[in-house]
């Protein structure tokens, strides 16, 4: 008796998963990416940071610091990164490959310290950051990583290298938004950290839902859930590119400096990664990595770089 | 308790029918089979009409290198079961020896961790080992980070489940084995939980579903299993409901095979 | 630890959020639990297929991945329930599966004697789950199905994860503020531990009440 519930269980299931899988079985399977899948796989192959890294600088007579020495007896320069902020730090699961701004500065880091673009990307999530930095399971935190006196407390940062506006996107149908003081009072979907704060500031009514992934808050805004998303402007166009249902509008507000994120007991290797920064800022292979990265994104001409130490915290 | 056993009470609530209750039972099952046809055909439906079984949002899941990525996170997935379900098994006998024990600060502390454990949310502790761990000074690799929680969380709970089936071995084993001149310990280790883990057989298979599903935490912390490589997919290729669909199958099959062994494995027994 | 104080408010109203998620999802997972329960006793093969595949789908699922099919997918076959009813939603599908295998086990708990004499004097199928057995059941299944509300309890935790500002998720938004995990995580453990010591409290004297010694 038991065995025939089951077998019928199982010829439900079957069922199912047969019409379904009848569904997919007669699409043309081949077009993986080209006009099939939406999303950040219809844009992520634009983005190619491999051009600036190869005009990128090799740091010369570096002097020999902690962090560095274990940078180079390692190989390879071990950061916490994003894999779903497309134009920033976007991982491609068919390759395994990352590609976007940040993975870009990572791996010009890397070139710069030990002669090739060796990176080893470590889980790391803005819970995690500021204590993998301490504890020196990273050497650096490349991700987004908005630079604030509270976190300065706990890291140093290099940099500012990247100086993101907050970007507001609400359904194609509301013309109600237009500005970040209309989103009082409303649901408005972001990330912790830096864009909520941010929000915060510019709104103290709005009330903030918070999501892990730009992915899981346009989605949100999509299934109404929020009446909009604020998040970092790049990261809001690429996840919009293919979406007609939602739109970002054109005001944007605040500022927020993203920094590299180094270990506090070593600050020979920030000043070393700020020499970084400021050579590639001034041979133009930062400009080259912003029009192949978040420009791709952003359709506007390259900004002039950030000025090193205008942070405070950095 | 395995699913999907001959149950002899539920048996008897109806007895074998006559030909008036044949006929009525026929008429049901009819009209059951109607009313469940029609509800999966209404699901479909609804997701035909929505546009979700479209080839195009399912073509990148029957795609090599999207199955592989899936594929991977499931292995990460059965390494971190598979391992903490071993190693909840130690720490929870371990742990109900020490509640068992006639002394007292052995037995305290062991009851106090077992219950802590048992009463506050697996991603709490994840949270606690993720972010408050290092702050103390405990700096753990990412694979720790995850399997320590869910070790102490399933542990706790095995504990309980090895600590109910020492009290349910008849009392008449521990007697005998203490009359030979055993100590209390021995008469534990050698007499009482080698049967209590002969009933337990089950119970370990229980134990490897409870820690793979318990691993799906790695999409909160990041860590690359079944479910955040799921997440990382479905946000890629923006097909959310076909790569969450996909998901949720893999677990489906394969914990429904696991607590089939289990069923097996109890087959003996019970013959 | 001063903050903490300051803040304590937060974390009630996360511990609040989070007895309101529990107390909406438990009845739910009773309700669809004692019907998926009947359908899996039942003579009529294909509930019982129903009930079973039921079982099987939603015990072998991790909650989250459940929680986050209700939040992200479902919306896409076009059912949007609010953040808030999705978390309910998903701990009552999740749950109601564990009651469903309960109320079985229930059921297997009652003497056989007691259904024959039953069926003895005239009660059919339904009549001996309403009159005789179901009442027994509940009563025997007092313990576990308090079980089952902590266990909804703690899986409520999970919301946190889905953008649902329950205890957990205060604690972990309370640590990015201010950095203080060990104070937050502590005092949110401290209301996991209300919530599951009072609810084994309450189940104890209500088993007394109602319990039958056998």
């Amino acid at each position: 008796m038991t065995g025939k519930s089951t077998l019928v269980t199982a010829l439900v299931g079957v069922t199912l998963i047969g019409s379904v899988l009848a569904g997919c079985g007669s699409a043309p399977t081949a077009a993986t990416n080209a006009g099939g899948v939406a999303g950040a796989a219809a844009t992520a192959q634009k983005i190619d940071q491999s051009a600036a890294v190869a005009a990128g600088p090799v740091g010369q007579n570096l002097p020999s610091t902690p962090t560095l020495d274990k940078i180079r007896q390692q190989g390879a320069l071990v950061f916490a990164g994003a894999r779903n902020g497309l134009g920033f730090s976007q991982l491609d699961p068919t390759t395994g490959k990352v590609s976007g701004f940040d993975e870009g500065i990572a791996e010009l880091l890397a070139k710069y310290l030990l002669g090739k673009p060796n990176v080893k990307m470590s889980q790391g999530s803005s819970d995690t950051r500021e204590t993998l930095l301490q504890n020196h399971t990273i050497d650096a935190a490349i991700e987004t990583y908005t630079i604030t006196p509270a976190r300065a407390q706990l890291v140093n940062f290099a940099g500012p290298y990247y100086l993101a506006a907050s970007g507001i996107v609400v359904k194609s149908t509301d013309s109600g938004i237009t500005k970040v003081s209309d989103l009082a009072g409303k649901k408005v979907a972001t990330e912790s950290g830096a864009a909520k704060d941010a929000l915060v500031a510019a709104a103290p009514t709005a009330q903030p839902v918070l999501f892990d992934t730009t992915a899981e808050c346009i989605t949100a805004l999509e299934q109404g859930r929020v009446d909009a998303v604020t998040l970092n402007n790049a990261l809001l166009l690429g996840a919009v590119a293919t979406k007609p249902d939602v739109k970002m509008i054109s005001a944007t507000y605040s500022s927020n400096p993203f920094g590299i994120g180094l270990a506090k007991d070593d600050p020979r290797f920030k000043t070393i990664v700020n020499q970084f920064l400021n050579t590639i800022f001034t041979d133009g292979v930062w400009t080259t990595l912003w029009k192949d990265t978040v420009g791709t994104l952003l359709k506007t001409p390259p900004p002039a770089p950030p000025k090193l130490g205008s942070a405070a915290g950095s | 308790m395995t699913v999907n056993q001959a149950d002899p009470a539920t048996g008897a609530l109806f007895d074998e029918l006559g030909p008036r209750g044949r006929k009525r039972l026929r008429w049901a099952t009819v009209i059951a089979s109607i009313v469940v046809l029609g509800l999966v055909v209404a699901v479909i439906a609804q997701l035909a009409h929505v546009g979700q079984l479209a080839g195009r949002l399912w073509a990148p899941l029957g795609e090599w290198p999207y199955q592989r990525f899936l594929l991977g996170g499931l292995v990460t997935t059965l390494e971190i079961g598979l391992s903490a379900a071993a190693m909840s098994m130690v720490v929870g006998t371990a742990a109900a020896i020490g509640r068992l024990s006639g002394h007292r600060w052995v037995s305290l502390p062991c009851t106090a961790a077992i219950e802590l454990f048992r009463s506050i949310p697996l991603i709490l502790l994840v949270y606690f080992f993720l972010i408050g761990g290092p702050m103390v000074g405990i700096y753990l690799p990412p694979y720790w980070e995850l399997a320590i929680p869910i070790v102490l969380h399933a542990g706790s709970v095995f504990a309980e489940i090895v600590r109910a089936g020492v009290n349910s071995l008849d009392r008449g084993q521990t007697d005998a084995g203490l009359a030979l001149g055993l100590r209390r310990q021995q008469v534990l280790t050698l007499v009482v939980l080698p049967q209590v883990f002969r009933n337990l057989r089950p119970a370990l298979v229980s134990q490897l579903i409870r820690t793979l599903k318990e691993s799906s935490l790695g999409y909160v912390v990041s860590y690359p299993e079944l479910l955040n490589r799921g997440q990382v997919l479905g946000e890629y290729t923006a097909n959310f409901l076909q790569t969450y669909f996909v998901t949720a199958a893999i677990y489906i099959v394969i914990n429904f095979a696991l607590s089939r062994i289990a069923e097996l494995l109890d087959r003996p027994k019970s013959s | 630890m001063s903050i903490l104080f300051d803040h304590l408010g937060e974390l009630g109203t996360g511990l609040l959020t989070t007895l309101e998620l529990s107390v909406l999802a438990f009845p739910l997972a009773v309700l669809l639990g004692t019907v998926l329960g009947v359908c899996r006793v039942s003579p009529v093969p294909p509930l019982r297929a129903v009930a079973t595949g039921y079982v099987h789908c939603f015990r072998n699922a991790p909650l989250l991945l459940i929680m986050v099919m209700v939040v992200f997918a479902l919306p896409y076959a076009g059912v949007t329930v609010p953040l808030f009813g999705s978390v309910v939603l998903g701990l009552g599908l999740y749950f109601a599966s564990y009651v469903c295998e309960t109320i079985r086990s229930g059921i297997a708990s009652i003497p056989i004697g007691q259904i024959e004499a039953a069926r003895a004097i005239g009660l059919g199928f339904g009549g001996v789950l309403r009159e005789v057995v179901l009442p027994q059941t509940f009563r025997s299944m007092v313990q576990p199905l308090g079980n089952i509300f902590i266990n909804t309890a703690l899986g409520s935790a999970l919301a946190a994860a889905v953008g649902v500002q329950e205890l957990t998720g205060s604690a972990r938004q309370f640590n990015l503020t201010y950095a203080q995990p060990v104070p937050s995580f502590v005092a949110a453990g401290i209301g996991y531990l209300l919530i599951t010591l009072t609810a084994g409290q309450i189940i104890g004297f209500i088993e007394r009440k109602v319990g039958i010694e056998r």
